[in-house]
């Protein structure tokens, strides 16, 4: 219902707007007046008052008002005794509709002057008839205006106005206009209130003012209006203010959830998408038409998921992160981790806040990278290519969605491809295929892994169907594979094999899939590279273990970094012994000067051949080594060490001293056995006439004792030919002797010397020894030994003698001892004793007797050992080995 | 074997083998000396050496000892006597030209069977020549030069 229930009731007064803006409720303003009003009552109350008073004084009426307003204005006069019908018939009440009236003149939203001029100017006319002649004015009551204004047309309600002022020039009568103040509650309207205000000669405020009677009062409520039209204007003003943050707050908002990088939708209870920002619509690829209104579960690849993603939203259980796949506008599908919870408003489901987050790519990255991962395990790890391949298949189908996958190899020696293992999902089998796999063989150029040995690229077959060159199509086919693609493996830009997948899908791998496939063929080739340089490198390091040199290396500074087993069966000592050790720990001291000489050659590039030098062994033990010693070059070329090969010659130099030996011996025998004839003879031949002369009757006892020493000293010459020039070679053979025997037999020979000086002899002798010897040899060998050692005892000293079965590097045999307790021999003197000519006993030695006796006792095969010591304990030690059983002559050199 | 063995040991002057030096000084000498004027047959040995001293020398102090010793100064010399006469004894040195000591006194031995056999060598070599000889069946006394004589008489008795 319009604010207008009033019936107009214009006290009719023709004057202009009077100066005070206050008039006398009682009576209506003269000329054109405008009265607002807050109660409807009120207006129709005062409008009877002074209408009603009109009518009294014989005035003509004009309502123009709505329904309402005129059935109450009506009501009103009756109930205050005036005879409106009376008045009607006089034609001094009219009473027209305020809207039927309007149409009549309104064209458009504007009122029409002409047509405005005779409407109401008829009107006018009308009840001008029945007033004029006597003093009896026009009273108009108009509520047009505002109902214009009620509708929002404040322009036409203002032209409107001006209409009836232009009108007051032609007729007289006084217009009383009506607004309901709540019309103009916006702070905007005060203009249009004020433009109103101003078409009238009087302003009448609303009752609040109105009703009060007295001056003061009005002014009281003036003033405080006034300031309360401040306070309003303020918080107009702040409310202004805050309206428009909230604006832009929204507007904010709104941009953000619109233009987020976040896929964002509103779903609700019962699926329909109720809003989506831009990046949902853009990652999906539709409209908000062909989105916003839909249902949900239609943009779902997965069923199950989104129903379940309903289930749980409507059970108001919040999903974080729940992982499903979106289909696209296009086809395609997305996956995508779904965030997401509801909002509720009294407890009632309103709709999701829903945040979809595409993780397609990072998917895919991961996976690939998983499998990057797994593949370069797998290379660490894995001890061969075919190891290698059976593994990586496996991760590289799981990465890239495929079915089935094989690897192939170029046969070095037919330059074709031959499959070498295969590998399926363990939720299929491909057995024909398989097999067809397994037992094809392909040139280059030929089917898939044949185009891929030819280019050496990756290669793929979206559609097996349409490939002509696949020679195991049917079977793929047949067994539900249809698209294929295939990387090579190269080794060194040579193709090794290839690597071929199968998919049951038609379609291509994913370009990031194939970029990383091409990888994958660069990595697994330069494992293929490793293992074949691991694999030199192992024989390398095989040799170098096995090696019966030693194989050292060491730094610039001298410090061993590696260490050999042969070096360690050469020197003694173990590689974590030596390791980290300076080299000079096995150089002699006398020898360290060598080092910085050796070592800056090698820092000079140069190599040490065959050099013939002494090292000591971790027990001592000097050992004669042939060293080579080359340079240890680092990846650019810098020296950083020394490799040195050592070769063990002291055997070598045994035998080379032994020969040499031997040589001379063999050289001084041929002498002796030239000369030996050549002096023996005459020698023979001196004797005998010495004898001859000797034994002869006739010559004197001068003479006689003269040739006897002649004689003495011819047996002496004789003595010293014989060990020299070829001691006398007994023509039988080694026989076995009775130890004890002959031990018994030579210290008896040696009795009246030992009495002579006094000498103890303790004999140790085992039962039933046996030795196998020439019994004059071994006569010899030990007439020397004890004759030796009672030359080299002191009056009243001791002797021992002693034999006994021995195992010497498991032969058994006799070792012989004998022992003197004299002056011992000095380390020089040692060394020299078995050489020949050599001899601390000047008067009596010839220097040959030790020299003999070794070269007896090593013809059969033994040795001679001999331990000496000076100072206090002194004495000498000699031991004879003599083995039971006689090696090899070759033996006896050594 | 233990007759070579006290060979050697016998030219060590400072050995005394009990019962052999002193014997041969004052009792097998002078024996032998004693013996002059045995009625035992006198021996006739044949003593051969390319070196003529050695051989004159050796025959000179067997004669003087009562032997019948003639010296040779080859091999084929002594073979031509012998084949006349046989000798009781041959004592021949074994290095020497053209036919050497060995094949002369296999020779003698082959035309006298009971001739008895001494070899003398003042040579290393010797011993090789004895092996092979040996290994063919043969078995001889040899004596080393030097020998001196007394050593020499005593082996011969």
């Amino acid at each position: 219902m319009d604010a207008l229930g009033t019936q107009a009731n214009t006290d009719a007064s023709r004057s202009t707007r009077t100066s005070s803006p206050i008039s006398p409720p009682q009576a209506a303003p003269r000329g054109h007046s405008v009265q607002l009003y807050a109660d409807d009552q009120y207006l129709i109350r005062d409008l009877s008052r002074t209408l009603g008073a009109a009518l009294g004084a014989g005035d003509t009426v004009i309502v123009i008002a709505t329904g309402p307003h005129r059935d109450s204005l009506a009501k009103r006069f009756e109930e205050r005794g005036l005879n409106l019908q009376q008045a009607i018939a006089e034609e001094r009440y009219i009473a027209l509709d305020a809207a039927d009236t309007m149409s009549k003149f309104m064209v458009g939203n504007e009122p029409d002057k002409t047509r405005f001029f005779n409407v109401i100017g008829g009107v006018l006319q009308r009840a001008n008839r029945n007033s004029a002649g006597e003093h009896h004015g026009i009273v108009a009551f108009g509520e047009m205006v505002a109902v214009l204004f009620a509708n929002g047309q404040a322009d036409a309600a203002i032209s409107l106005e001006q209409l009836w002022n232009e009108l007051s020039s032609l007729y007289e009568f006084n217009l009383h206009c009506a607004y309901p103040i709540n019309l103009f509650h916006s702070s905007t309207d005060s203009e249009s209130l004020r433009r109103i205000c101003e078409q009238h000669q009087h302003v009448v405020p609303a009752e609040s003012y109105t009703s009060l009677g007295n001056e003061p009062d009005r002014l009281l409520a003036v003033t405080l209006l006034q300031q309360k039209a401040r306070a309003l204007e303020h918080e107009i003003r702040e409310r202004e203010k805050a309206q428009k943050t909230l604006l832009q707050r929204e507007a904010e908002l709104r941009d953000f959830v619109e233009n987020a990088v976040v896929p964002l939708h509103w779903v609700a209870a019962d699926g329909t998408i109720l809003w989506a920002n831009n990046a949902e619509l853009s990652m999906l690829g539709y409209t908000s038409d062909e989105y916003i209104g839909r249902n949900i579960a239609e943009f779902h690849a997965d069923a199950d998921a989104i129903r379940d993603i309903m289930v749980r939203l409507g059970r108001r259980e919040p999903l974080d992160g729940y992982k499903t796949r979106v289909l696209c506008r296009d086809g395609s599908t997305r996956t995508v981790r779904i965030y997401s919870n509801v909002y509720c408003r009294d407890d009632e489901f309103v709709h999701t806040r829903c945040f979809t987050i595409d993780v397609t790519s990072r998917e895919r990255a991961e996976r690939h990278m998983a499998a990057q991962l797994a593949l370069t395990h797998l290379m660490v790890d894995a001890d061969s290519l075919a190891d290698l391949a059976e593994d990586a298949l496996g991760v590289i189908c799981e990465a890239s969605g495929c079915d089935m996958s094989s690897v192939w190899q170029v046969q070095e020696e037919t330059g074709e491809l031959r499959c070498i293992q295969t590998w399926h999902n363990p939720k299929h089998a491909f057995p024909n295929f398989e097999k067809s796999t397994l037992s094809s063989r392909f040139h280059r150029g030929e089917g898939l892994p044949g185009r891929v040995f030819e280019t050496n690229k990756p290669s793929c077959i979206p559609d097996l169907q349409h490939d002509p060159n696949f020679p195991r199509r049917t079977t793929a086919i047949a067994d539900g594979l249809h698209s294929a693609f295939a990387f090579p493996i190269s080794v060194k830009g040579k193709v090794w094999g290839v690597i071929e997948f199968l998919s049951r899908k038609v379609g291509e791998p994913d370009q990031e899939f194939l970029v990383m496939m091409a990888g994958v063929g660069i990595q697994v080739g330069q494992f293929a590279e490793r293992k074949q340089l691991d694999d030199a490198r192992n024989k390398l390091a095989a040799i170098v273990a096995s090696s019966d040199d030693g194989i050292v290396s060491k730094d610039l500074t001298g410090v061993v970094t590696s260490w050999n087993k042969g070096a360690e069966r050469i020197f003694g000592y173990k590689a974590e012994e030596m390791i980290g050790r300076p080299i000079t720990t096995i150089i002699p001291p006398h020898l360290h000067s060598d080092e910085p000489v050796i070592l800056g050659k090698i820092q000079a590039g140069e190599r040490i051949d065959h050099f013939e030098t002494v090292r000591v062994a971790k027990n001592g033990d000097l050992i004669d080594v042939s060293l080579t010693i080359s340079p240890v070059k680092d990846d650019n070329g810098r020296i950083v060490g020394a490799a040195k090969i050592a070769r063990d010659i002291t055997q070598q130099r045994k035998l080379e001293r032994a020969l040499h030996t031997a040589e001379r011996l063999a050289s001084v025998g041929r002498l002796a056995a030239t000369v030996a004839h050549e002096i023996n003879n005459p020698l023979e031949s001196v004797t005998n006439f010495v004898y001859l002369a000797k034994t002869s009757p006739d010559i004197s006892e001068d003479v006689r004792r003269y040739l006897n020493c002649a004689d003495q000293e011819l047996s002496r010459v004789a003595h010293i030919a014989r060990q020299t020039l070829g001691f006398y070679r007994d023509n039988s053979r080694p026989v076995q002797l009775d130890a004890a025997k002959v031990i018994n037999d030579v210290v008896a020979i040696y009795q009246r010397k030992l009495e002579s000086k006094n000498l103890s002899l303790e004999k140790k002798i085992e039962k039933d020894v046996q030795v196998t010897a020439l019994e004059g040899e071994l006569k010899q060998v030990l007439s020397n030994l004890i004759s030796n050692a009672i030359d080299a005892s002191h009056f009243g000293g001791k002797l021992r003698v002693s034999a006994h079965s021995a195992y010497v590097h498991d032969r058994l045999g006799v070792r012989l001892v004998v022992a003197d307790a004299g002056d011992g021999i000095s380390p020089e003197n040692q060394r020299k004793l078995f050489t020949p000519f050599f001899t601390t006993k000047k008067e009596v030695g010839t220097g040959l007797g030790l020299w003999i006796t070794k070269e007896l006792v090593e013809k059969v095969g033994g040795h001679i050992r001999l331990r000496s010591r000076t100072g206090t304990p002194s004495g000498t030690v000699i031991s004879i080995f003599l083995p039971l059983q006689q090696e090899p002559a070759d033996r006896q050199v050594a | 074997m233990g007759l070579t063995s006290a060979i050697i040991f016998s030219h060590i002057p400072d050995f005394c083998l009990p019962g052999t030096e002193s014997d041969i000084d004052s009792s097998s000498v002078t024996s032998h000396r004693s013996t002059r004027g045995l009625d035992r047959k006198i021996r006739r040995i044949l003593v051969i050496d390319d070196e003529k001293l050695v051989a004159d020398s050796l025959a000179e102090i067997l004669r003087r000892f009562h032997f019948d010793a003639i010296a040779f100064y080859s091999g084929e010399d002594a073979i031509e006597f012998a084949r006349e006469q046989c000798p009781d004894i041959v004592l021949s040195d074994v290095m020497m030209p053209q036919i050497n000591g060995i094949e002369t006194v296999l020779k003698i031995q082959e035309l006298c069977p009971n001739t008895r056999v001494l070899l003398l060598s003042g040579h290393a070599a010797t011993a090789d020549v004895l092996r092979n000889a040996e290994s063919e069946g043969h078995r001889f006394e040899l004596l080393a030069k030097p020998i001196h004589p007394e050593e020499l008489l005593r082996r011969l008795q």
